[in-house]
């Protein structure tokens, strides 16, 4: 196996140089609601926590550095996703159906972007 | 600081994507004007985009994902959605022609009415491993 130990990146061409680590998500997470909550796939995730209807904690399994990382959510059809807060092992997620009411769904994703401690 | 100049990076064997120690690189991400005729204003591996309807997009992958168990991130303009603030956002659309597989998914965008909206800047990524 070989490693890499680097700060930034750019095209061989030449052009801006991007950070190698910024830009990259340090943890995402697709899991079903539906019934007994459920991962599906996930990067740096530990577990999920059913906290009750359509409403799961999120845990990671390195922390971040702090609770000022961004975390964009996204589920099943016909919903909305609201973050329920954050803290740096962990990230709450809500999901509401058309009618403002709490239902779960499957396809419940959520990407985080930031810096890890 | 160190830097590299390359055109791709890939593993040892030259056979697939490098690991990233604790980090997970976007396989897909698109900005989409569903305005008028719908226009992808940028992306990453994304072949094309088909327009289902008012505030609904389906985004196909140039390189599919390794099953249809990736995670999926949408936004949207919230200036777009007439009188409100915000929109109701869905990352998988069940109508026909939408149903997410590895190689697509679709952008359902909502007003706080529950109407599909079109939005100027609708945005998505895509986390998971690519087949």
């Amino acid at each position: 196996m070989s490693n890499l130990r680097i700060d930034n990146i750019a095209p061989s061409a030449g052009g801006t140089y991007t950070n190698a680590m910024s830009g990259l998500a340090k943890a995402w997470v697709n899991f079903n609601q539906i019934g007994t909550q459920a991962i599906q796939d996930s990067f740096n995730i530990s577990s999920i926590t059913d906290i009750n209807v359509a409403r799961t904690t999120v845990n990671l399994s390195n922390n971040m550095s702090n609770i000022n990382y961004s975390s964009v959510m996204g589920a099943g059809y016909n919903s909305m996703q609201g973050n329920m807060g954050q803290l740096v092992g962990s990230v709450g997620m809500a999901v509401l159906n058309s009618s403002a009411s709490y239902e779960d769904r499957n396809d419940s994703c959520i990407q985080i972007m930031g810096d890890l401690a | 600081m160190s830097e590299i100049r390359a055109t791709t990076i890939s593993n040892a064997a030259g056979t697939g994507p490098a690991t990233l120690t604790k980090q997970s690189a976007a396989k897909v991400w698109i900005s989409v004007n569903q305005t008028g005729t719908q226009a992808i204003r940028n992306s990453f591996n994304v072949s094309s985009i088909t327009d289902l309807s008012a505030g609904q997009t389906v985004v196909t992958y140039s390189s599919a994902m390794a099953s249809a168990n990736f995670a999926v991130v949408v936004s949207g303009n919230p200036y777009n959605f007439s009188g409100s603030t915000g929109g109701a956002q869905s990352a998988d659309n069940a109508q026909a022609g939408g149903t997410k597989t590895a190689s697509r998914h679709s952008i359902d965008l909502r007003n706080n009415s529950n109407v599909n909206t079109d939005n100027d800047d609708a945005a998505s990524a895509v986390h998971g491993d690519l087949a």
